[in-house]
């Protein structure tokens, strides 16, 4: 396991937190450009799991196990989340008979 | 850990159990008993309430993971009061034929989101901050969905929903960032750490980002207005009231602590959010016709003023902010609860022009109506105006005299649209107005304790020193 | 034995009575038939006029003047001290005998005035609530209980303007009196915040004891002094606050009476009053205050020669005797100010509802060109109404005539020519007074033969309050009877307790001079009447149709000088136009413009004028990452 964490060590901080920073902004971007419900909450994943992925980096260069805790929670509560988020939109599916959220404008101005 | 230890935890405890005790009523009820729940779920809430107030102990746990003062006490307690009200309003509601059947799942929600809430307001770290957020998130989406086959509810339940994960997605790359350049997730140990590093500044405003989804400052705050009117009346009530209150309050909590030492950087942040919050929310609130609507956009511009008392920083802004939520609680609750009723009575009328000369008809409610607004707007006699009061006081006592003349001016516009209700129900003539209507037991009580709230809290200024004497941690 | 300070204690009372009675009918209504909402708000009014009648017979008595009554500790922050304190000292029970005396006689009035209102018992709970918050104004030892009533009474103000409100134009009155007295009140909210900031502290004994420490025309002061006026200003009906007042004559006449003659417009008096000791501190405000009522004084009294309408011309009257206040504290004779206001208070009182009586008996005619020859028909309104015709011109012996004297003697010591406008002011008083009179009073009956048939003098409830009324505006002026006559000057002597006027100006003249002065005034007021009665009543001339063309110079005072519609021009037409155009201007031309250019994220709904995609998830997910990214440039890079 020592070693593991020192082979990790190998790769720059910096490299994880780029990629981090990558996968984020490509998550956000698809939140963004996505009409589709189900791919927004897998981009909202995506999200999550770059976070995840700079906290366990992180964890590991700071020698620190707090952040990879952090990161099961993580995946737990995710989890919950995308779980209430699908029920409801299996609710949405019958009413609208859609999941292209630019049809949820009912509520506007 | 001692057994006595848990007395330290008692009002999530306590909320656990009468979590667990109405799934078992649930359980073991007859379809046909169901509505026995609701009576059970607000007689339950309201011993939690009370033991709420006795005197505890203080201290922290699981090796600082979670801390109970006084103070964060104090905000359970508001909040508890707040859940209270809300619960007490639902039940005529929940009577309905389309809700019978789906009563418990209401209050075991909204228990689960106030475990979450007091959670969070105790948290010692983020991990614990997350959890309790995410508890108190989660299933108010479910909540604001309650109508299963409104196209409305289900609209505000998956924006929402989303929006939510969203923001808990850029707070979590920020508390990832924190724990990056700090390498700890303890409120402590951060604050004694954090700097005004590019990382340090970026995660701070990642952070920010997902509290301002939750108290809905501008610009996170679109979401907002279309939940609200989407939802069920009482869940907006409770989203618009305790969910943000419990923000508020943490949020406050972790500036003046874990973020004290970039103070001057977050101050002007927050200064300029609060400004357009107040004002932006003033001129959305001011053309719209659903009060629902209006409601929220008023409670946006309402969080701008909250945020003076945080810029404030001092204790004496602090406290202003949680007296402010107390007063808020009651006045929002107030308003709600008026709308509810007569939404309930009428089939679903929600717009201003419905409520022509409804001071005929229903004198009772709409003078109810009318104290609440007042004590929204801040006009003197009521709770509202000594909070907004305190406030303005407490930023003043700090040399921000430009927010405070942008604070004041807002208070002047919002006067204006405060009072379109109260003309409507005062002075407009209508040719039908809504039908006199006796509401019931349970919604007289909360209306009776908003009204009553509304009063005391202003008068009483004992209640304002006392939470002047609880230390802030500052 | 009933001493004073035994029966300060159950001051509290005064305006807890008629707030209860608000209560009460409130949520009562159903269960208030007929008479009986009338009689409760009467019997609960004139319990509080007989508290403050024994505490002013126990006060004279009594060693101690002014005694401060704490109810309960209100605010209690670190350094911000509010308690709930009543104060009880000869200027506040002058006032609180006003309130609710005159509002006694005006709520027993309104009994046979309003009877066949269908909102009869809403009338009087509005009444009740009025005086509760007019009481508590004047009681309140600090100025945030000042405050408080403050907006009780402009609230209420508000709710009896528009009380009639199927009309639509009073309802627009209603609400242009509320936003003219918002203007004012934010004056005075900032006058308080600012006292606060300065004196730590806001009760009148503790800011005026503080006073020493301050030279004349310190600029704090000043501007404190000056934001407390613009506050006095919008309650009082001056220059340039002034045009609500007219308006909100369309409310029903003892609402005018009670409201806006009697108390609530003298609300601004009395906050400078109270602030005496302030304002001495600041001559410079002082002056404007001067400049500010002789202009109203002379302004409104021009536009009322003009008026047609009966009660608009009261109105206007209304506002040029508070202008005469205003010469009066600008003065710095705050004792002569309070007479004024008290005498006013009887004889406008007693107009107002002389006028009700008219327009009661008329069913709900106000044209004076429509009337004439009532002196017969209306014999007791006719009385009394030429009793209060002569008060408020100043003819001697009657109350307005040592009132008025008062603040014109100080005038003249001032300076004579404020004298010489004040008088000029005075006369035209008197000749839109006298011509109201013989336009109403002489002369043929000028309206529809129906009208003729149904004219009645008014029952009991209407004509005692009258004559109870005209008793005191004839010998209201002995409450101060000066010492040229061999009076004691009994009011102001019972007022120094509370006032300390700027400069005892008036005691200076030689007695001679004083003579001279007087004689001066009558002559001028009789020729004044004499050339109304020949006039009006020898030439019987008439105010012209309104389909006849005007000279410019009537034209302009019958128009009111075209205030309303400058400020319209100035204020309302740009702001409305702001509103209409450039809002959703900015709605559509840079929102929309931003979201379509984002093109897939809106749609167009329509041919709606709301086109934007506002229910749009990617529009907020939008506003929210623009947010972050903001914050992160002006954080890092500012």
């Amino acid at each position: 396991m020592k070693d593991m964490s020192v082979a990790l060590k190998f790769i720059p901080l910096d490299h994880y937190v780029l990629l981090c920073i990558i996968l984020f902004s490509i998550g956000v971007l698809g939140v963004l450009y996505r009409r589709n419900t189900i791919i927004i909450i897998m981009c909202i994943e995506l999200m999550l799991n770059s976070v995840n992925l700079l906290l366990t980096a992180f964890s590991v260069y700071h020698s620190d196990p707090t952040g990879q805790i952090f990161v099961f929670f993580i995946m737990v509560v995710a989890a919950a989340e995308v779980a209430v988020g699908l029920a409801i939109l299996v609710m949405m599916k019958r009413n609208i008979d859609s999941v292209d959220i630019n049809l949820l404008s009912r509520l506007k101005w | 850990m001692r057994l006595e230890d848990f007395l330290l935890m008692r009002h999530e405890l306590l909320l656990t159990l009468i979590a667990i005790i109405i799934l078992i009523a649930e359980i073991f009820t007859d379809d046909f008993k169901k509505q026995g729940i609701r009576p059970l779920s607000i007689i339950l809430m309201a011993i939690v309430t009370i033991v709420g107030f006795l005197p505890a102990p203080t201290g922290t746990l699981f090796g600082g993971m979670y801390q109970a003062t006084d103070m964060r006490l104090m905000m359970k307690n508001i909040l508890n009061i707040g859940a209270l009200i809300v619960f007490i309003q639902s039940a005529s509601w929940l009577k309905s034929d389309d809700n019978q059947n789906k009563v418990s799942e209401f209050f075991l929600l909204l228990i689960s989101t106030l475990i979450g809430m007091n959670f969070m307001i105790s948290s010692g770290d983020f991990l614990m901050f997350y959890l309790g957020l995410e508890l108190a998130t989660i299933p108010i989406a479910a909540l604001a969905a309650y109508d299963r086959y409104s196209n409305k509810s289900s609209e505000a339940g998956i924006k929402l929903i989303l929006i939510s994960a969203l923001s808990s997605g850029i707070l979590l790359y920020g508390i990832s960032m924190i724990y990056g350049t700090v390498g700890s997730v303890y409120f402590d140990k951060v604050s004694v750490a954090y700097g005004a590093t590019p990382l340090q500044i970026m995660s701070f405003i990642f952070f920010f980002t997902g509290m301002a989804f939750k108290i809905s400052i501008v610009p996170f705050h679109l979401w907002t207005a279309d939940v609200y009117e989407g939802a069920p009346v009482n869940v907006t009530s409770y989203l618009s009231v305790v969910s943000k209150g419990a923000a508020v309050f943490i949020f406050s909590i972790m500036l003046v602590t874990v973020f004290q030492n970039i103070a001057a950087m977050w101050k002007d942040v927050m200064w300029i959010t609060a400004a357009i919050t107040m004002t932006l929310g003033n001129l959305f609130a001011m053309r719209q016709n659903n009060l629902k609507r209006f409601l929220a956009f008023s409670s946006i511009s309402q969080a701008g003023f909250i945020m003076l008392g945080i810029i404030g920083g001092s204790e004496l802004g602090m406290a202003a902010v949680v007296y402010y939520i107390l007063v808020y609680i009651f006045s929002n609750l107030g308003a709600f609860g008026v709308i509810a009723a007569i939404s309930n009575a009428s089939g679903g009328k929600e717009n201003m022009s419905d409520y022509d000369g409804l001071y005929k008809t229903n004198p009772a409610l709409s003078l109810t109506l009318t104290l609440a607004l007042f004590s929204l707007a801040g006009i003197p006699p009521v709770a509202g105006f000594f909070g907004k009061f305190f406030l303005f006081t407490a930023v003043a006592e700090k040399g921000y005299w430009w927010l405070l003349t942008i604070a004041v001016l807002n208070t002047i516009i919002s006067l204006y649209y405060y009072l379109l209700p109260v003309k409507a129900m005062f002075i407009n003539k209508a040719e039908t107005s809504i039908a006199y209507f006796k509401s019931d037991g349970w919604t007289k009580v909360g209306l009776i304790i908003c009204v009553a709230g509304m009063v005391i809290v202003g008068f009483a200024s004992v209640i304002f020193e006392y939470i002047r004497t609880l230390s802030f941690g500052l | 034995m009933v001493t004073f300070s035994n029966i300060v204690k159950y001051a509290w009372l005064v305006p807890l009575l008629p707030f209860a009675g608000f209560l009460i009918i409130i949520f009562f209504s159903r269960l208030l038939k007929g008479k009986s909402s009338g009689i409760i708000a009467s019997a609960l009014i004139s319990l509080s006029f007989l508290i403050s009648l024994l505490m002013f017979f126990a006060q004279s008595d009594s060693a101690v003047k002014s005694i401060t009554l704490n109810i309960f500790s209100w605010l209690d922050v670190g350094a911000l001290k509010i308690p709930f304190e009543l104060l009880i000292d000869p200027l506040s029970l002058n006032m609180m005998l006003i309130v609710s005396g005159v509002g006694l006689l005006i709520h027993v009035f309104s009994i046979g005035y309003m009877l066949h209102d269908e909102r009869f018992n809403t009338f009087f709970a509005y009444m009740n609530l009025f005086s509760a918050s007019m009481l508590l104004l004047v009681m309140g030892a600090n100025y945030l209980i000042l405050f408080m009533g403050w907006e009780g009474v402009g609230l209420c103000s508000y709710l009896l303007i528009g009380f009639w409100f199927k009309n639509d134009l009073y309802n627009l009155a209603a609400r242009k009196a509320f936003v003219m007295n918002r203007i004012g009140d934010l004056g005075f909210i900032l006058g308080i915040i600012l006292l606060f900031f300065t004196f730590r502290t806001l009760n009148f004994s503790g800011v005026f004891a503080q006073l020493s420490a301050f030279t004349p025309n310190n600029s704090t002061i000043v501007i404190i002094t000056l934001l407390l006026l613009v506050g006095a200003l919008g309650k009082s009906a001056q220059i340039p606050l002034f045009t609500w007042l007219p308006d909100a004559m369309a409310g029903p006449t003892p609402v005018s009476a009670l409201i806006h003659a009697a108390t609530m417009v003298t609300a601004g008096i009395y906050l400078i009053a109270r602030s005496s000791l302030l304002f001495n501190l600041a001559p410079f405000t002082l002056d404007i205050i001067l400049a500010i009522g002789l202009i109203t004084a002379l302004f409104a009294a021009t536009i009322g020669i003009y008026q047609n309408d009966i009660k608009k011309v009261l109105a206007y009257s209304t506002v040029s005797q508070l202008g005469y206040m205003f010469i009066a504290l600008g003065l710095g004779v705050y004792s002569s100010a309070i007479f004024h206001l008290t005498t006013h208070a009887f004889f406008k009182a007693l107009l107002f509802l002389g006028a009700g009586s008219i327009i009661h008996a008329l069913s709900g005619e106000q044209d004076i060109r429509k009337m004439g020859g009532l002196k017969k028909k209306l014999p007791i309104t006719f009385l009394t109404f030429l009793i209060a015709t002569l008060a408020i011109s100043g003819f001697p012996p009657f109350s307005g005539f040592f009132s008025k004297d008062e603040i014109l003697m100080a005038a003249f010591a001032r300076n004579p020519l404020i004298y010489v406008l004040g008088l000029f002011g005075a006369l035209m008083t008197c000749f839109y007074m006298f011509r109201l009179l013989f336009l109403v009073f002489y002369n043929q009956f000028r309206g529809t033969p129906e009208q003729e048939s149904h004219i009645h003098e008014s029952p009991a409830l209407i004509s005692v309050p009258l004559i109870i009324l005209a008793i005191l505006s004839v010998v209201g002026g002995f409450l101060n009877f000066p010492e040229i006559f061999g009076g004691k000057a009994a009011q102001a002597n019972f007022l120094s307790v509370s006032l300390t006027n700027y400069a005892s100006n008036a005691g200076h003249m030689a007695v001679s001079t004083e003579w001279i002065l007087m004689a001066v005034s009558v002559l001028f007021l009789l020729f004044i009447v004499a050339f109304a009665y020949n006039r009006f009543i020898k030439q019987k001339m008439l105010p012209a149709g309104d389909e006849i063309p005007l000279a410019f110079i009537p034209k302009l005072l019958s128009n009111k000088y075209y205030v309303d519609e400058l400020y319209n021009w100035l204020i309302v037409m740009p702001y409305t136009a702001l509103s209409e155009k450039v809002f959703p201007k900015m709605e559509l031309n840079i929102i929309d413009k931003t979201v379509n250019s984002f093109g897939e994220y809106t749609m167009w709904l329509g041919e709606k004028v709301r086109r934007i995609q506002a229910g749009n998830i990617s529009f907020y997910v939008f506003a929210m990452v623009t947010g972050v990214i903001f914050f992160i440039i002006i954080n890092l890079y500012f």
